[in-house]
């Protein structure tokens, strides 16, 4: 458990365009939508793979320490509280990209459902009604908060 | 000009033909036009201005389009719609000036073309007869408006010929107005002769200095030099003074168009007022709401975090008890653990062999250990964990207050958004619209006036530093002339011209100067004489400024024009127009009629009874248009007492719009009148 920062976040390869939308229009940086997503995959105990169709989208550094402790207890709550198991933080980075990469599927298919444009291979925001979409999330992950 | 008669055929109201023979002379010089409201009396004040200017719009028709303005009497164009024959409307006035008598006539054509008035103007004629019985007529629009402004001037004839309850404007005149008002009443003094003269002098000394300039050598050619350079910067400035008054003028006049169009459409004015307000609330809650958003994007993340916040406490309350079990950190680390266990051997020397007690306390108390790595982990953990739960609180807290100003600004909009979509409702087309652009345009022009004025005074200033200056180079000359002893033809010339520029405008400044006093004093004489025994105890005296507009000092010699009521105003102005016409006409009564259009509606009785008292005393010719609610029994009783009354005239309807004028004697008037007491 070192809050490593030298290691490459990958999503899905199909969120690339998504993930970089999601930085322009919804929060500041890749690294909290990435975290939002993971909380959320993880809540629902949804972890999706990524296998061969991840590639890299930003470095581990600009994960906050708040974040990566949090990344280290959903890894410690299911692994029965093994605390062995955040000793390497890229086996932890890679679980968290599984459970993103589930919660991102969840957000798709839920909350901002209506605010994609689907180019096929590509998913993206759309441009035209985005301004509200922080407002629409975080009503959303505050609501789930409280449940 | 004294008016002898006024003919009227098919003007406004008046079907058919009426005349009006007005009364003159020592032996009766008030003439009153008697009419309820809506009967025409401002209809023979408009055929006046209509006769002798050609003037189709009064003050009051500012808000009437030219189309729904119509001369020509409607029930006459109505009787001739079949035939499409145009009706001829004429009005015809006999007047004397200055031992001459004018017939001037103008007339208008007008006809019904489905339900629109068309007008064309025929022009007018004046005819001119001297003392000798001599006549010349003229058709030529240029050469009518010269003979009869001669006689009253355009910027004078609201002293002479006004609406009665509109004369107090006097008193607030605008500068554009205050300028016209000089210009003619330079005119009518005869004041503008001099000036044509004094300018006339200063070409010449301008002149024979430029031919001097081009003889003269040394430390004289050098001062005259200046003086040229002042001379010419002096007329620089004196023609930027002038455009600037023309501009100023026509900024006014522009104004004044823009108000009228405003006007018009006042009753959105509101709505667009209502509306920028609107728009600029609405912008401002449009950047509430993107930084609100802005604020929501920051918060995303810390707002995430408490999804997992049960996780979190989980994993930190295991942590915090293995701390309080004294699990971690460990009282023995596992490693020293595992050598003692490697070796057989406790570090007091009791061996440790499987199978016997400490053997089974040692893997006991191993098994509690974890090994140093996890150990730290956990202790990083538990802090930065400790850290993360201390903030649960304050990011739900943070959250739903942003949440909820977003909600309530939302709301403020949708509210906007809703009254908004309504007033654009209501201001509907591009043209109303307009009024935006009209109301811009004005703020343009005020600005443009602002402009100027600041302009116009400090180029005063510099003329008056220049005139200052141009004394002192003078003083300079004369001294060098004089140690020269120049004395040549050229030189003498130029002294002379100078010295006439010199005496002519002291002559004009002790003359304006004279004249203005003498107005304020006889202004305030008659001021005193009108006043109310109640307005006497504050108001004083009437002062006419340089710029011929006037100004009331009470008692304590402050200021008070500001303070005085519409009437007052309206005593204030006619007091300035009888000592205005008193000036002008020297030791004599000015031949100059005083035409006033519903005289005393806004007189106190008091201020009536000395109004008809002593007017008829002042003037040589009093024409009053009034209505039953200003002239009843008592004003009749007093106008009586005077002798001055000759001529009565009752307006009388004769249905469907249309008035005829009767004579009625001034001995039977009571029986039209009301029984009105005075002090009622």
């Amino acid at each position: 458990m070192n809050m490593a920062g030298d290691i490459r976040v990958r999503t899905a390869r199909q969120h690339r365009t998504l993930y970089n939308d999601f930085r322009n229009f919804v929060v500041k940086d890749m690294h909290e939508i990435f975290f939002l997503c993971a909380c959320l995959g993880y809540r629902e105990g949804k972890r999706r793979p990524l296998g061969r169709d991840g590639d890299d989208r930003f470095w581990s550094s600009t994960i906050t320490p708040e974040e990566y402790a949090s990344f280290y207890a959903m890894v410690i709550e299911s692994s029965d509280m093994d605390f062995s198991a955040i000793a390497d933080d890229r086996i932890v980075i890679a679980t968290m990209e599984e459970y993103a990469n589930a919660g991102m599927q969840i957000l798709l298919r839920g909350v901002i459902a209506d605010y994609i444009l689907d180019h096929g291979d590509e998913l993206r925001l759309d441009p035209g009604c985005s301004k509200e979409l922080p407002k629409v999330l975080l009503s959303h992950v505050y609501e789930m908060a409280g449940e | 000009m004294i008016l002898h008669k006024l003919t009227l055929s098919n003007f406004r109201q008046f079907r058919g033909f009426h005349e009006i023979e007005f009364a003159r002379g020592n032996t009766g010089n008030v003439t009153v036009i008697f009419g309820a409201n809506g009967r025409g009396k401002t209809g023979i004040y408009r055929a006046l201005l209509f006769c002798l200017y050609g003037e189709k719009r009064l003050s009051q028709d500012a808000q009437v389009d030219d189309h729904e303005l119509y001369l020509v009497n409607y029930p006459e164009m109505e009787a001739h719609r079949g035939d499409k024959k145009p009706v001829e409307s004429r009005v015809y006035l006999e007047f004397a000036h200055g031992g001459r008598t004018y017939q001037m006539e103008r007339s208008i054509l007008g006809m019904l073309d489905g339900g629109e008035v068309i007008q064309e103007d025929k022009g007018g004629r004046l005819v001119t007869r001297d003392e000798e019985g001599n006549s010349t007529a003229t058709r030529d629009p240029d050469e009518i408006a010269e003979i009869i402004g001669g006689i009253l001037d355009r910027g004078l004839k609201e002293y002479f010929l006004f609406d009665g309850e509109k004369i107090e404007r006097l008193t607030r005149a605008s500068s554009e107005q205050r300028r016209e008002v000089s210009l003619g009443v330079r005119k009518l003094l005869d004041i503008n002769t001099l000036e044509s003269a004094i300018q006339a002098t200063d070409r010449l000394r301008r002149y024979l200095d430029s031919e001097l300039e081009t003889r003269a050598t040394g430390e004289l050619a050098r001062v005259i030099k200046q003086l040229r350079e002042i001379d010419e910067r002096s007329i620089e400035l004196e023609a930027r003074l002038e455009a600037i008054d023309d501009e100023l003028l026509h900024a006014g006049q522009e104004k004044k168009h823009v108000d009228n169009e405003l006007d018009k459409i006042r009753e959105i004015r509101d709505f667009l007022l209502e509306r920028t307000s609107l728009e600029k609330r609405e912008q401002d809650l449009e950047a509430q709401v993107d930084d609100l958003l802005q604020d929501m994007k920051n918060r995303t993340g810390k707002t995430a975090l408490l999804l997992v916040s049960k996780t979190a406490e989980k994993v930190f309350r295991d942590i915090d008890k293995r701390k309080q079990r004294h699990e971690i950190p460990s009282e023995i680390r596992r490693d020293l653990i595992d050598r003692l266990i490697s070796e057989g051997q406790c570090i007091c020397g009791t061996s440790i062999k499987p199978g016997t007690d400490e053997y089974r306390n040692i893997m006991l108390w191993r098994n509690r250990t974890t090994d140093i790595l996890t150990e730290d982990s956990m202790l990083n953990l538990w802090r930065y964990l400790s850290g993360v739960r201390s903030h649960y609180e304050d990011n739900g807290v943070a959250t739903e207050s942003l949440l909820q100003k977003y909600a309530v600004v939302k709301n403020e909009l949708q509210v906007i958004y809703r009254k908004l979509e309504v007033l654009r409702e209501k201001i509907g087309s591009s043209e109303r619209a307009d009024a935006a652009k009209l109301d811009k345009h004005r703020q343009q022009i005020e600005r443009k006036i602002i402009k100027l004025e600041e302009e116009q005074a400090q180029s005063q200033e510099e003329l008056l530093i220049l005139q200052d200056e141009r004394s002192r180079w003078q003083e300079q000359r004369k001294e060098i002339e004089k140690e020269q002893g120049i004395r040549d033809e050229m030189s003498k010339r130029a002294a002379l011209a100078e010295a006439t520029t010199n005496a002519l405008k002291e002559i004009h400044e002790e003359f304006t100067g004279e004249t203005r006093d003498l107005i304020g004093v006889n202004a305030t004489k008659y001021f005193r004489e009108l006043l109310d025994h109640e307005s006497q105890k504050t108001l004083r005296d009437i002062v006419v400024n340089t710029d011929y507009s006037i100004q009331v000092y009470d008692r304590w010699h402050k200021p008070f024009l500001a303070n005085i009521s519409a009437g007052q105003r309206q005593i204030m102005s006619i007091a300035f127009i009888a000592a205005l016409a008193q000036a002008a006409a020297g030791a004599e009564v000015l031949e100059m009629p005083l035409f006033m259009d519903t005289p005393f509606g806004r007189l106190s009785h008091e201020h009536r009874r000395n109004l008809l008292e002593k007017v008829p005393g002042w003037c040589t010719q009093w024409i009053l248009l009034a209505t039953d609610t200003e002239f009843g029994r008592f004003e009749a009783r007093i106008l009586r007492g005077t002798g001055k009354w000759t001529q009565f005239y009752l307006l009388k309807g004769t249905g469907a719009g249309s008035t005829e004028i009767k004579v009625v004697d001034v001995a039977q008037a009571d029986g039209l009148l009301k029984d009105e007491e005075e002090g009622k």
